[in-house]
This record gives C-alpha cells, structure tokens and sequence, in this order.
C-alpha cells in the first residue's frame, strides 16, 4: 500500500493479530539525519503509484506462499517527510520467529529494489539528490526477470 | 508512418524531461529503441534511460513491446525506496 499520510503502526499491527502466530516482526524505515557524511534537511518519496502498489501486494502474496506466513503487509509513505518520520513498514506474521524474520527482509529487500519509489534527500546546505540504491542494487537482469514473473 | 503517444516520467527523469509530454514515434517502435529515441533528445540523461523500464499502469513492458496510437506510457528510473 502506498500513502500519503502517518503510517498507523499500531493500527496494522492490531489488525493482523492472529491466534495461530507465534511471532511477530515490524521493521520500519526511519528517515534519518544523515547519508554519505551529509547532513540531510528532509526527504521527498515519490511513486508511481498503481504499479507499485501491485507490485507490493505481489511481493506480499509471494512472501507468505515462499515462507508459509500468516499474514503479511508493506506500507510504503509518500511526499514529504521529516527526520525521525517512518517512511515504510512491513509486518510479517508466522507461526516461529524464523519464518517472520526472514520474509520481513525479503519483502523489504524486493520492495526497496524493485517497486517504482523514489527517494529525494534534500541536503541542509540546500542542495538535493535523487536517492539511489547502490551499495545493494541487483543486477539490471534481476529486475527484469523479477518484474517479467510479476506482471 | 508515425503514432503518437502519451509519455509521463518520475523521479530523477524530470530533471531532463518534462512530467508529462506528447511524442510521435515510428510505428513498430519498440521499449527498447524508444529509450534510445529518448536518450538522442537527451543525451545527458542517456546513461540513466538505459536503466529505465517502460511501463503502463498495470504492468512493466517487454523491452520488445511496441505502441499504438494515443498509448499513456510510463518511464520508470531504478528505485530508491524504504
């Protein structure tokens, strides 16, 4: 889901309860104050936002049959966003720890890879950057054979 | 022969494009060769196309996907979400 306002963790958690899970696990996307060595003011998502919010729901439905979840949700926020603010979450539900943990990273991973989202980090001197992925980027290849199954 | 179409772009793109704007095209042009199209009007922003995707709103375009006349197309730069 992609959206434009404070992304209600509390709610989505209440939401998901289920008797049969055994283990819960959030991870939040934290806007911070800095990246590389600069000093970041504020930060501006952008997304193109039908395809990636079925992108996302395909991600989700591809986490729980891969490792057998309970549930599985991504909330991804938009627009303007101030240091400390959470840019995104994803909860992840299954009967033990392991299955949670490890869906949650690759829900996230896929999401921050492959979903069309977009970072702006507008610096505190003024000057602003589109974000890039570098340091884990896939291949160009693997996005193409990731979005040629997802379609 | 030529057909025009509708582009949108994102992100890092509308720093060499504008948001939205029409295009004709050869027809049987393909995802691939219009990014080349692309990259010839911008030259600055040829590196970065080569990493883009063409998409509609439902779903991401074979790069060997052609268009027809009054398509909306959506050119998608790498990611950088989370």
């Amino acid at each position: 889901m992609i959206t434009p306002h404070k992304i209600p963790v509390e709610e989505l958690m209440a939401s998901l309860q289920n008797d049969q899970a055994g283990a819960s696990v959030l991870f939040a996307g934290i806007v911070r104050n800095q990246n590389k060595g600069k000093q970041v003011s504020w930060l501006e998502y952008e997304a193109f936002k039908p395809l990636a919010e079925k992108m996302i729901h395909h991600i989700e439905e591809e986490a729980k049959s891969t490792f057998d979840l309970i549930a599985a949700i991504c909330v991804h926020r938009v627009g303007k966003l101030s240091i400390g603010d959470t840019a995104v979450v994803v909860i992840t539900l299954a009967m033990h720890r392991r299955e949670a943990y490890e869906a949650n990273q690759f829900i996230i991973d896929k999401v921050k890879h492959e979903v069309p989202i977009w970072k702006k980090e507008y610096w505190i001197d003024g000057t602003y950057a589109w974000g890039h992925n570098c340091n884990c980027q896939l291949p160009h290849k693997d996005l193409q054979e990731f979005l040629l199954h997802h379609q | 022969m030529e057909i025009e179409i509708t582009v949108h772009v994102f992100a890092v793109l509308k720093e060499y494009f504008q948001e939205k704007f029409e295009m004709k095209i050869p027809t049987e042009t393909s995802c691939t060769s219009l990014l080349e199209l692309l990259g010839k009007q911008q030259p600055r922003a040829k590196g970065l196309l080569g990493k883009c995707r063409i998409a509609s709103e439902e779903a991401i375009l074979d790069d060997g996907a052609t268009f027809s006349q009054n398509d909306t197309i959506y050119i998608i730069p790498p990611s950088s979400g989370g």
